[in-house]
């Protein structure tokens, strides 16, 4: 029965539009088919049909979603398959990430010391032992430690360890004297009731650790950059336990606890690691009470340093070209230009500042220290008030919880 | 807009078909149609819906009287607005035409260009079927409108797309011819055809050539055709028929195994050695004689109305496409004696 055909050699427009639309029975379409098969002209009329109908956006959008399948119902089908590897690929550069940031995370610490007198304590941040003799050696040794077995390899770090660890010693000792002759003060001036910004943490209440003390974080931080390199695992080593016994609490925690009297022992309980004797030297420098770490660079930097007031430099913090220096009456001044060129900040904070440094990342972020906006620089007063700048030029005062 | 209205669809004498719609089905369909929302009064609607269903009479063979569900049936088969639209412009309807343009105007007039491939091409195009849609043409001094031979089966744009296409193919035929030749075709060199043995032979494989596609189904057939002679990509194909394109490559490559192995078994029985009949395949089958190539081998039309090989059913129409294709000439006794030889 096909009562809409019109009478004639080919199948009418109604016939062919229903082929298109699949609206004929199978009967029906096997007539349609086989008389197509032999008609060059109804071939043509159907494939330009098609062709019209694929021009049409809206048939177009409607193929795509299929027949009886709502638009949009299917994206996550489409993407049903590459969840897998996404997941796969995220996993991996998340774990990157965290490696690369264990790795680098270096506390950025200035380290100042509150005193009657001026006393030029250079920080002891971010030690680093270049140098192309040192290079070679690192590989010497790494070449020898690949090929000891993993006991020998043991002592032979713990070997290396040690010896590197008496050469930093005699080192900053060094350092310590010229720098204390070279600013002709005594270096065993008292410290009374000093700030430590950044290298004060409070100690962890456990009792084999005792009460709050001070832990001069830096000497061994700097000691775990030191090995960094060479030793990477050795460093993290110490540094493990450095973490340990320095819980890191809130920033509000730090600055409470800075504002208390310290009393600096020195410290034997630290014991960088298993494979380092407990007997061998600590890095940090006993100085009147207080541990200081010294940094070769570090000095080398500060003191090239040349602030517009002519006196020492206190303590500086750089991020990129800009440098912001504190002399050793509390001036603040600022270079925009890498240290070429000073100016000076006039102060809106009461007191005297004591320490500068750039604040670090995950401070800026974390927390309710800033509210505001991100920080760069970060000032401490005598009068223990925080004080932020983007710039090194405006100054606002930190809010604190409770102040 | 037309100014003469068309007279063929109100020529139905309705009280004369005795037909008695169902109210309640008339109200459903005054309903379902959407036709008041273009202005269509409820009198015109009843009216081209009766006539269109008696032109028809209902989906059912003629003679036959549709009861109460046979007309609810017929009218769920079809595209109900579509059609009194369609029969609404064919009156000559403005609000009908309004909304016929509205919603049909743009997409006709991108579907010519898609059509044509040429903007330029496709809105002359477009613009020839506008004025043939209004009825200017007339015939015997009655306009004539393509819309009433509109029955809703497919949707009022497929069909709309599918006139346009058969009108461009029809002009396109008409007018290849009256191009001009280019200058260098006459210089061209005569094709390098494949050598036949002899006219034995190509008479041979001519005839194992046409057993061998006539025996495929229609849809083989038409792959065939559509791939080999009309160079349709498989995509192409594989739209045209709502299949994807690698199925279109499977249904094509298993039609020409069986082809090629029906020719090699049709040359077997007709007295070639295997050897041969696989030498015989080279032959380009154009070659084999230039009266009964493959493309009019495939593109024989036959003189039987397409309404009439419906009628016949798919093994009957096949055997008569079959024979169709190419009528077999009757075997002299010397042909028969050289293929025993």
């Amino acid at each position: 029965m096909i009562p809409m055909t019109q009478p004639g050699a080919h199948p009418d427009a109604e016939v062919l539009t229903a082929f298109a639309e699949r609206l004929l029975s199978d009967i029906e379409r096997e007539q349609v088919l086989a008389h197509m098969a032999v008609c060059g002209r109804c071939r043509e009329v159907a494939f330009l049909a098609q062709r019209a109908i694929e021009a049409d956006p809206t048939v177009a959008i409607k193929a795509i979603a299929g027949p009886g399948q709502k638009l949009g119902a299917g994206w996550l089908t489409v993407w049903r398959w590459s969840w897998a590897p996404v997941a796969a690929l995220a996993g991996i550069v998340g774990f990157a990430v965290l490696h690369h940031v264990r790795r680098t995370e270096v506390p950025q610490t200035q380290v100042a010391q509150q005193a009657p007198s001026p006393v030029t304590m250079p920080s002891a941040a971010a030690t680093k032992s270049g140098g192309t003799s040192d290079d070679q050696r690192q590989q010497s040794e790494a070449e020898v430690k690949r090929k000891l077995g993993p006991r020998e390899r043991t002592d032979h770090v713990a070997g290396v360890v040690r010896r590197s660890l008496d050469q930093k010693h005699e080192s900053v000792t060094e350092e310590k004297d010229e720098l204390a002759k070279a600013t002709d003060l005594p270096s065993s001036a008292p410290v009374s009731g000093g700030v430590a910004q950044g290298a004060i943490a409070p100690r962890s209440k456990e009792s084999s650790v005792g009460g709050p003390m001070v832990q001069n974080q830096v000497g061994l931080l700097n000691n775990a950059q030191l090995q960094h390199r060479s030793y990477p695992e050795e460093a993290r080593q110490i540094r493990r336990l450095t973490d340990a016994a320095n819980k890191p609490a809130s920033r509000d925690a730090q600055i409470g606890a800075a504002s208390e009297s310290v009393s600096v022992q020195p410290e034997g309980t630290l014991e960088p690691a298993s494979a380092v004797p407990s007997t061998s030297p600590q890095l940090a420098v006993e100085k009147d009470g207080m541990q200081v770490a010294l940094s070769n660079k570090k000095l080398a930097k500060t003191a090239q340093l040349d602030l517009p007031s002519g006196l020492g430099v206190l303590a500086e913090a750089a991020a990129g070209k800009k440098i912001i220096a504190l002399d050793t009456v509390g001036s603040l001044f600022l270079s925009d230009d890498g240290g070429k060129h000073w100016k000076p900040v006039n102060p809106r904070w009461t007191g005297r500042a004591v320490s500068v440094k750039v604040r670090p990342t995950a401070d800026r972020f974390g927390g309710n220290m800033l509210t505001k906006g991100v920080a760069e620089f970060e000032l401490i007063t005598d009068q223990l008030e925080k004080w932020l700048s983007e710039d090194g030029q405006k100054w606002s005062l930190e809010p604190v919880a409770g102040k | 807009m037309p100014s003469q209205p068309i007279e063929q669809p109100l020529k139905v004498d309705i009280a004369a078909l005795a037909v008695a719609l169902d109210t309640a089905l008339l109200d459903q369909l005054w309903f379902e149609s959407g036709a008041s929302s273009w202005g269509l009064t409820r009198g015109d609607f009843d009216r081209i819906i009766l006539v269109a269903a008696m032109r028809q009479n209902f989906g059912l063979p003629c003679g036959a009287i549709a009861g109460k569900n046979e007309q609810a049936a017929f009218f769920a088969g079809i595209k109900l607005s579509d059609l009194v639209l369609a029969n609404a412009c064919a009156e000559g309807n403005e609000r009908a035409w309004e909304h016929f343009m509205g919603a049909y105007g743009a997409q006709l007039t991108r579907a010519a260009i898609a059509i044509s491939r040429s903007e330029t091409v496709g809105r002359d195009l477009a613009d020839a079927f506008y004025a043939e849609l209004y009825g200017l043409n007339t015939r015997e001094g009655v306009r004539k409108c393509p819309l009433e031979s509109y029955r809703g089966r497919g949707s009022l744009l497929g069909w709309l797309r599918t006139t346009l296409s058969q009108r461009f193919v029809d002009h396109y035929r008409r007018t290849f011819r009256e191009e001009a030749l280019e200058d260098n075709v006459h210089d061209l060199p005569m094709p390098e055809s494949s050598p036949v043995s002899d006219g034995t032979s190509a008479l041979t494989l001519r005839d194992a050539i046409q057993d061998a596609v006539s025996s495929q189904p229609a849809e083989g057939r038409f792959l065939l055709a559509a791939y080999f002679l009309d160079g349709r990509t498989l995509a192409e194909i594989g739209k045209t028929l709502h299949v994807h394109e690698a199925t279109i490559s499977r249904r094509l490559k298993r039609a020409t195994d069986t082809v090629r192995k029906r020719l090699l078994k049709n040359l077997e029985e007709r007295g070639i050695r295997r050897r041969a009949a696989e030498e015989a395949l080279g032959t380009d089958p154009r070659d084999v004689d230039l009266r009964i190539d493959l493309r009019k081998l495939l593109q024989y039309s036959t003189e039987q109305p397409f309404s009439e090989q419906a009628i016949t059913g798919p093994a009957v129409e096949n055997k008569s496409l079959s024979e169709a294709l190419v009528p077999r000439p009757e075997r002299s006794p010397s042909i028969e004696a050289s293929i025993e030889k």
